[in-house]
């Protein structure tokens, strides 16, 4: 057999269906465990005081990117078969610029706001309201933005291509850069924690 | 002494990105596509919209690229949020963690709080619309896949927030 | 913090070190099937030289999907890649074909506006080792004629308006592409009437029955 089970199963069945109730119950559940249901602690990576933000991202994806090259190196998964979100370089640019903006103000994001709501955060309910608010406004808008919501369009581009490197290669460097980065975190972390000690004293 | 069970303590956050890796994995392999949470809230818009004004999405390629055939909850990422919130509530369930409140700054009112929160989500909005996804699709997703696209919104977003939470940083002390 | 929890965290690492480092050696994930099956006519090996040829429609296919090891190369002038190119196409010149790396797994599809420069460009990548090397038939024109634009009838109609929409295409219906069409009337007098109609964007289903992926 091999993987992703038969496109057949992938959209509106009731198979792909329980697939996506479960992984969703996964997703929330190690969200709520790391406490990024919390926009407290959210917030903490913006204030560099709590990292934790960017430990369980990248911890995840190093996780993920390296079991799919190895799944797929061992024939369990037709990796043609996996969906890679396509590039559309300005609007992802912009795009992202404006959301990490709501992402400081809000103190969470999408996924997380749904994980504080099901907690019992107000807050959570808020950002998720308003998160449905901005989808529904922007995408009204979209028909006279059109020309620039689809420049860019590159496909499913990756950066192993783009930079013209073997993928196990980049992702080593992934990897080291994010242990790196953890190494750095940890740092800062204790760095923080110190400088504000000693104001308080 | 209080009755209360204290609340245990959050996992570690590698430990906790491992495991949420190895769920990202899972949907790659059993699904063939990755996480997300903005996708869902499309299709509530979409959906919203055509109860009101079928007009409008069919003349919006992206209301009606979100408006499933079968309704919201045979869309795919509708029913992973649902499980979502469901994750979320169990884990905060066993682990003392459930609480109606506010969560702010100490010096944040309530009213201030709320207000940023919804300031805030109206522009993950707009910005999810445009980069085609959020944190978990683009970021955690895209990021995995190596796409290139959701590595320029990861620049972009953080460099963005790090720079509003400066301004803000008044708010949460 | 406490010893299990450092064990653990040296343990996770080390692992993803070992992992990574073996993944660079090892270098590409396995191929996907779907090069392999790709219908290209008689599917012999290129050894006598001849051009092997992917239509515009198979090429959106393996874009849309993803397909990791595609290369998509324009051989035309810059201006010409600037006004408009198939997507995810890079500019090159021959020069940029001979420093293309002929890994296993990977699949060249070039393009030009002229036949003979194509030909040569196949001819050189097979030359070089590469095992997949295709021209795209027809070049751009093919790309704007049968994915942006592309007529739509019969049983593949849905299949490739899917898939022209996630181009950005514009797919249509009519037996003519926004030509004019004739009708007699009664009387014999002619009407000339402009038939180039533009389906409306309704969820359409791709090759397997289920509606286009949507994003995240």
């Amino acid at each position: 057999m091999s993987a992703p089970l038969p496109l057949s199963l992938a959209t509106g069945s009731a198979g792909a269906l329980a697939v996506a109730f479960g992984v969703g119950i996964g997703f929330g559940w190690w969200l709520e465990r790391a406490g990024l249901g919390s926009a407290p602690k959210l917030m903490g990576q913006f204030h560099l005081t709590d990292l934790t933000v960017f430990k369980v991202m990248f911890s995840a994806i190093v996780t993920a990117m390296l079991g799919l090259f190895w799944l797929a190196r061992f024939g369990i998964v037709d990796l043609s078969r996996v969906y890679v979100p396509e590039t559309f370089v300005l609007p992802q640019i912009v795009g992202g610029m404006v959301f990490g903006a709501g992402m400081a103000l809000a103190g969470l994001c999408p996924g997380t706001s749904c994980v504080a709501a099901a907690t019992g955060r107000g807050d959570g309910l808020v950002v998720a309201g308003g998160f449905f608010a901005g989808v529904l406004v922007t995408a009204l808008a979209l028909p006279t933005m059109a020309r620039f919501y689809g420049s860019g369009a590159r496909g499913s581009l990756t950066l192993d291509a783009v930079l013209d490197v073997e993928t196990g290669s980049l992702i080593l460097v992934v990897v080291a850069a994010a242990l790196a980065g953890f190494l750095v975190a940890e740092h800062v972390e204790q760095w923080k924690a110190r400088r504000l000690a000693e104001v308080e004293r | 002494m209080s009755a209360r069970v204290a609340s245990r303590a959050y996992a570690d956050p590698y430990v906790a990105g491992v495991g949420l890796g190895l769920v990202l994995l899972a949907s790659f392999v059993l699904a063939g596509r990755g996480l997300g949470a903005s996708g869902a809230f499309a299709a509530a818009a979409a959906t919203s919209v055509h109860a009101v004004a079928p007009g409008a999405v069919t003349g919006n390629a992206y209301l009606t690229e979100h408006l499933g055939a079968g309704g919201p909850l045979r869309d795919w990422l509708v029913v992973e949020i649902l499980g979502v919130l469901v994750g979320g509530f169990v884990s905060a369930a066993l682990a003392g963690r459930l609480a109606l409140r506010v969560e702010r700054g100490a010096h944040a009112t309530i009213r201030q709080r709320l207000g940023a929160a919804l300031a805030g989500g109206v522009l993950m909005g707009g910005g999810a619309v445009l980069a085609r996804g959020c944190t978990s699709g683009q970021a955690l997703t895209g990021g995995a896949l190596l796409s290139v696209g959701a590595w320029l919104f990861i620049g972009g977003a953080f460099a963005m927030a790090y720079l509003v939470a400066l301004a803000t940083r008044r708010s949460w002390t | 913090m406490n010893a299990p929890m450092i064990t653990i965290r040296r343990t996770l690492a080390a692992a993803a070190t070992a992992l990574a480092v073996s993944a660079a050696i090892v270098g590409v994930p396995a191929a996907p099937a779907r090069m392999a099956s790709a219908d290209v006519g008689d599917g012999e090996r290129v050894d006598a030289f001849v051009a092997r040829t992917v239509d515009a429609l198979q090429l959106a296919a393996w874009i849309r999907e993803g397909a990791r090891e595609l290369r998509v190369l324009d051989l035309r002038n810059r201006s010409a890649y600037e006004t408009s190119h198939v997507p995810s196409a890079e500019p090159a010149d021959f020069a940029r074909l001979d420093s293309l790396a002929s890994r296993e797994n990977t699949t060249v599809v070039v393009y030009s506006d002229d036949d003979v420069r194509d030909a040569q460009a196949s001819a050189n990548l097979a030359a070089r080792g590469h095992r997949h090397a295709y021209v795209l038939s027809g070049g751009m024109d093919a790309w704007m004629d049968d994915v942006m634009a592309p007529v739509l009838r019969g049983d593949s109609a849905d299949y490739v308006a899917a898939l022209s929409r996630y181009f950005g295409g514009a797919p249509r219906t009519g037996d003519a592409r926004g030509q004019q069409t004739t009708t007699l009337r009664a009387n014999g007098a002619r009407d000339r009437e402009s038939k180039s109609s533009v389906e409306p964007a309704t969820a359409a289903t791709d090759e397997f029955g289920e509606t286009p992926r949507r994003g995240c």
